[in-house]
């Protein structure tokens, strides 16, 4: 807590990321990262240690995004901008480019079938799912980060991967 | 345990929560756990792409944002000189714009006005006594030398003129002199610069010109006659108020300006003159509102004629 710079370095990337892929518009989430850092900053006084810094960060970057997710607002061009970003720009977040053609387009398929899956979850649900599966927390961790119990949690997931599950058949 | 797990159980699996029985059974049942594998393998493509995704923020975000740039510039440009001509030939506005654009300053008309012929004269030498009575000397368009009462002796002699176009009155002298003169010793009168009389300026009588007779500037009698004894003034039948000048406005200067006009035979006014000034611009103002006056003219035996009148104009701030 002492040093807020060094903690901005080494969890902004991990902050973006889950508010990015939660929101799917670059400029919302370097918004939202930044007051992220700036909530975090001026509570830093009032942590106090009962979870991880992550958590703790994850929990006030899950805040940010249900509140920009039920204030409605850029709705309408966040749905503009996410049909025509990242549907066709998907092949580029595919991290190996020495796959052969056949892997790349099923690894291409795969992807467009879980952002689908996680676009038709609630934002609950959706948020539990990108903790757990791209931020890799556990359960534990996610209960705190979110509020809820963790058979809450649990349910989420299964519902997720539900739809997942779905999509990719 | 019997059969395969279920969605649910290779759910719990994915997440974390798996049952040590459900684990072993993933590990042993080919088909259960390639549906694991396949499963978590797709959520592990997902998740190096997502990092990817936010890892790649930077140069990705300058692209997608030329792009939009590009069009949204076009956009605007468009859209702006789109406004332009929409504004342009909206019927107010081009309404508003073409008195600026077609602003003619009509000059003011004012009626043509010959030079007024009936001039008159005078002239005179100085002398203590008043000028003799005589003949007029001939006309000509222009005067070279002054008449005088008596003539000068000189080796090239020039015939004396006065400059004048009405009928003279013919008196029958072997001197010249002024008609109207008394009878007496020969002498060119009280006035100045050559002639008879007690004018000025090389004429006869009691006049300024080389003409004869009270007027000014050449030609018989007088110019413009003063009201009075058989001469009714003129009496105005247009007034036209004056402006303030801005200068005065704000110096709240005010006063009166003394103009002296000749109200000719049609009631227009002419050869103004401004008798006392205000300055401020107020002279100004005030002549061009006299100028626009119109009267009825003053008359002399039931006829109209150029009669002289001050007009005072009065400049007051409310």
């Amino acid at each position: 807590m002492d040093d807020f710079e060094a903690l901005v370095e080494h969890y902004r990337p991990r902050v973006f990321r889950f508010i990015l892929a939660s929101l799917r518009n670059r400029e919302t989430a370097e918004n939202l990262t930044q007051d992220c850092f700036v909530r975090a900053y001026r509570a830093r006084d009032r942590f106090r240690g009962g979870a991880s810094v992550s958590t703790w960060l994850m929990q006030i970057a899950a805040n940010l995004v249900r509140d920009h997710e039920s204030s409605g607002r850029l709705k309408f061009w966040r749905r503009m901008l996410a049909s025509s970003t990242d549907a066709s720009e998907v092949e580029d977040w595919i991290p190996d480019r020495r796959m052969s053609p056949e892997a790349l387009a099923s690894a291409k398929e795969q992807i467009e079938a879980i952002w689908k899956a996680a676009s038709k979850l609630t934002e609950r649900q959706r948020t539990v799912f990108l903790l757990r599966f791209v931020e890799e927390m556990e359960l534990l961790e996610i209960a705190q980060a979110t509020g809820l119990s963790e058979g809450t949690v649990k349910s989420h997931l299964f519902r997720a991967l539900a739809a997942v599950r779905k999509e990719l058949r | 345990m019997s059969g395969h797990l279920s969605s649910d159980k290779i759910s719990a699996i994915l997440i974390g929560d798996g049952a040590p029985g459900e684990l072993s059974h993933a590990r042993e049942c080919a088909m259960c756990g390639a549906e694991v594998e396949t499963l978590s393998a797709a959520l592990g493509l997902f998740r190096e792409s997502v990092q990817e995704m936010s890892e790649r923020r930077a140069c990705v975000a300058v692209e997608s944002h030329r792009g939009a740039a590009w069009v949204s510039s076009l956009a605007i440009h468009a859209a702006a000189i789109a406004g332009i001509v929409v504004i342009g030939s909206i019927r107010p506005v081009m309404n508003m714009v073409q008195p600026v654009a077609t602003y003619l300053i009509a000059p003011p008309l004012r009626p043509y006005v010959e030079k007024l012929t009936k001039g008159g004269g005078g002239g005179g030498g100085r002398s203590s006594i008043d000028a003799s009575k005589g003949a007029l000397p001939k006309t000509s368009p222009r005067p070279f030398t002054p008449p005088r009462v008596d003539p000068v002796e000189s080796k090239l002699p020039m015939t004396p003129t006065i400059v004048a176009d009405a009928p003279l009155p013919k008196i029958d002298a072997a001197n010249f002199g002024d008609p109207l003169g008394r009878l007496g010793v020969p002498s060119n009168g009280s006035g100045w610069g050559g002639g008879i009389g007690i004018g000025i300026d090389g004429g006869v009588g009691v006049g300024k010109g080389p003409g004869a007779g009270p007027g000014t500037n050449g030609g018989f009698g007088d110019g413009a006659y003063r009201a009075g004894g058989g001469v009714s003034s003129p009496v105005v039948l247009l007034r036209v108020e004056p402006e303030y000048s801005e200068e005065a406005r704000r110096a709240k200067w005010q006063g009166v300006v003394e103009l002296q006009i000749v109200v000719d035979e049609r009631g227009v006014p002419q050869q103004m003159r401004v008798m006392r000034s205000l300055g401020l611009g107020l002279d100004e103002k005030a002549t061009e509102a006299v100028a626009k006056w119109r009267f009825k003219p003053g008359m002399k035996n039931g006829k109209p004629v150029p009669v002289i009148a001050v007009i005072q104009v009065t400049f007051r701030l409310l």
